[in-house]
């Protein structure tokens, strides 16, 4: 039994149902015979729960094969956490701020996460990075990033 | 105007110095996406697309062709220097590259590599030339239907062969096609799964998608498993064939080249398929087919002639039809959309300029890899060392900074996040992301060609099967489904077989 595509099959088929009932208020199509814009996306959640109902029945049927379930590991979990997170706060941040300024931590941080122990690799490839973009993009692409300068 | 002359004016136009910069650029950035581990054609195309905006539609294709075409040679260096492919695609690159390697022959094998690549390149570039126009004529007769059935054929094929699991392949299908309809429903102007966000009205744009999915997806995968550095390589020096050794891989070439133009043309099958069969082929063509994973250079040659081929073969059906059938070929409709250029029959005829300069780029791109594969083999070999740690960081900036240079929206900066973060639960469930793109992709072309096709019908669904060329693509749909099941099932059955006893004569 593998539990990822068992809870997996279970997330989709309550997309799919959700995508079902939401598009039951949609209207009719005012072209007679043809479909409305509501069809197309309840057929694909009818196939989306068929196709997730038959990933469920090979899941449970395939009790006791493939390889054993790898143990657990915090540290990818960890990792992906504070990546995602810096990526969001940067996100949020640069539109506020400094889009450009904002990159140079944001590199530094996921530097240091996917391994990077140099100090000056951590300061001057960020650094660099930074000052590509702005002369590629902000100078020669005039791409008008949010600045505070 | 004749095609020779619209040849000679897409030469003129590859050959014009920004043109040629470009094309030696991407080519560059070809060769290292292929070589690097982690990196691969597809996420190279993500990363530059961004840089093609402020260019017209010509250059902006010669940049993404030929690096595209540059990342499959790419891939072989690694494959050949440490045994570990740069990409999928040089796998089979890797059965003979690095036994040559280990005899001290990593410069000839890399050298017959580069050859090889190109002479797989100007095959597959004239079989694209030859194809195109006639399967562009042919497909001008198609209406609604058969457009439909063609856009199901295409998904059910990838969905089919890029999956380990089928079911999963079409259960990313269905999610590409789910996020297509998100916005205002083009033929009736009723907004579908907008949750009252103005953002969402114009749908999903198309190019922070593959950025997510290509590019930020792939560098939060391998915070799971950092890649590790490569060793630094001692200086490997480029070392030419002679003549004979050439003259003796001509026969491999061709059958690479042949295999790689086939297979590269169906919809999802594929370079890393082409190069795998056409190294098995050879050793099934060769007097030696022992030698074959010991170090002989046609297991070179055919494999890369085969992958480099199959990069204009997958040309055909995207320009002819508009049909992507990988990842790679996704991002270039993606480049290709933005640039206001719409793929399919109608687009020699509209803009024949446009496909005879991508024809010579292609040609110009060959030969632009041999001189930076060539010259560059002691460089690259050195390159390749450079630290996923500082690579990586890069990858997710670049992604960033070309997800807002799009539109100059924060708003899709976000959403190539959610899609990064999407793609990498699909990957870690299992889900591959190539049909979910595509279903993206082709969402329009299926649900708006089902829909036209019912209301010409009067809602009859039996159009479908009435107009012969849908019913044939929707039967071989089908088939595409039946026959993998089929084999299978015979497969278990011969398994489960006994055995006749064998007699010693038999013996």
């Amino acid at each position: 039994m593998k539990r990822s595509d068992i809870a997996a099959s279970v997330i989709l088929i309550g997309l799919g149902g959700y995508v079902l009932v939401a598009t039951r208020s949609y209207p009719d199509s005012l072209t007679p015979g043809a479909p409305g814009p509501g069809f197309f996306p309840a057929l694909l959640a009818g196939l989306l729960v068929l196709f997730a109902l038959a990933l469920l029945l090979q899941a449970l049927r395939s009790q006791g094969d493939g390889p054993a379930p790898t143990p657990f590991e915090w540290g990818p979990v960890v990792r992906w956490v504070i990546v995602f997170g810096a990526v969001a706060v940067f996100v949020f941040a640069a539109e506020r701020t400094d889009f450009l300024l904002m990159l140079f931590p944001l590199l530094a941080v996921v530097m240091a996460v996917m391994g990077e122990r140099q100090a000056k690799a951590l300061v001057f490839a960020p650094a660099l990075f930074v000052l590509f973009i702005y002369v590629v993009f902000a100078r020669l692409f005039a791409v008008p990033f949010p600045t505070v300068l | 105007m004749p095609a020779f002359d619209l040849l000679l004016a897409g030469f003129q136009e590859a050959l014009s110095p920004q043109n040629v910069l470009l094309i030696v650029l991407g080519t560059t950035v070809g060769v290292f996406v292929g070589a690097m581990p982690g990196l691969s054609s597809a996420v190279g195309l993500a990363i530059v697309l961004p840089f093609t905006f402020a260019l017209p539609p010509a250059p902006a294709m010669l940049m993404m062709v030929s690096l595209y075409m540059a990342a499959m040679y790419g891939g072989s260096i690694t494959a050949i220097a440490i045994g570990v492919p740069g990409a999928p695609p040089a796998v089979a690159t890797t059965f003979d590259g690095y036994p040559l390697a280990k005899k001290g022959q990593a410069g000839l094998a890399l050298s017959v590599s580069i050859l090889s690549s190109v002479f797989g390149g100007i095959f597959g570039v004239i079989v694209l030339m030859l194809a195109f126009g006639p399967i562009a004529r042919f497909a001008l007769a198609f209406g609604p239907a058969e457009y439909f059935a063609l856009g199901v054929f295409g998904l059910s094929v990838v969905a089919n062969m890029v999956a380990e699991n089928v079911i999963k392949g079409l259960i990313s299908v269905v999610l590409g096609l789910l996020i297509f309809v998100v916005g205002l429903d083009v033929l009736s102007g009723y907004p579908r799964f907008t949750f009252g966000t103005a953002a969402l009205l114009d749908g999903i744009d198309i190019i922070p998608a593959l950025i997510g999915f290509f590019a930020i997806a792939e560098v939060l995968r391998l915070l799971h498993a950092p890649p590790k550095s490569v060793p630094s390589q001692g200086r490997i020096a480029t070392q030419f064939p002679s003549l004979e050794t050439l003259k003796g891989l001509v026969p491999s070439l061709l059958r690479g080249s042949t295999i790689g133009t086939v297979i590269g043309a169906v919809p999802g099958a594929g370079a890393t398929i082409a190069s795998l069969v056409a190294w098995n082929e050879e050793r099934r063509f060769s007097k030696n087919p022992a030698e074959f994973g010991t170090g002989v250079l046609a297991g070179v040659s055919a494999p890369e002639s085969a992958n480099n081929s199959s990069v204009a073969a997958a040309m055909i059906p995207l320009l002819s039809l508009g049909i992507p059938g990988s990842a790679s070929t996704a991002v270039l409709l993606g480049g290709l959309m933005f640039h206001g250029v719409n793929p399919g029959p109608l687009l020699v005829t509209e803009q024949p300029g446009l496909v005879y300069t991508i024809y010579a780029g292609f040609i110009v791109a060959t030969v632009a890899m041999l001189v930076v594969g060539m010259v560059g083999i002691p460089l690259w070999t050195r390159i390749i060392s450079l630290r996923p740690s500082i690579l990586m960081p890069m990858v997710l900036g670049i992604s960033l900074v070309g997800s807002y240079a799009l539109a100059y929206r924060i708003s899709d900066v976000w959403l190539a996040l959610f899609f990064g973060g999407l793609g990498y639960v699909m990957l870690r469930f299992g889900f591959p992301l190539v049909p979910a793109v595509l279903g993206l992709v082709l969402g329009g072309m299926v649900e708006t060609n089902y829909r036209r096709a019912l209301a010409v019908s009067g809602g009859d669904h039996l159009t479908f099967v009435t107009h012969p060329i849908s019913l044939v693509l929707l039967v071989l749909t089908a088939l595409s489904f039946v026959i993998p099941f089929v084999r299978a099932r015979v497969g278990a059955a011969r398994l489960r077989r006994p055995r006749p006893v064998e007699t010693p004569s038999e013996a």
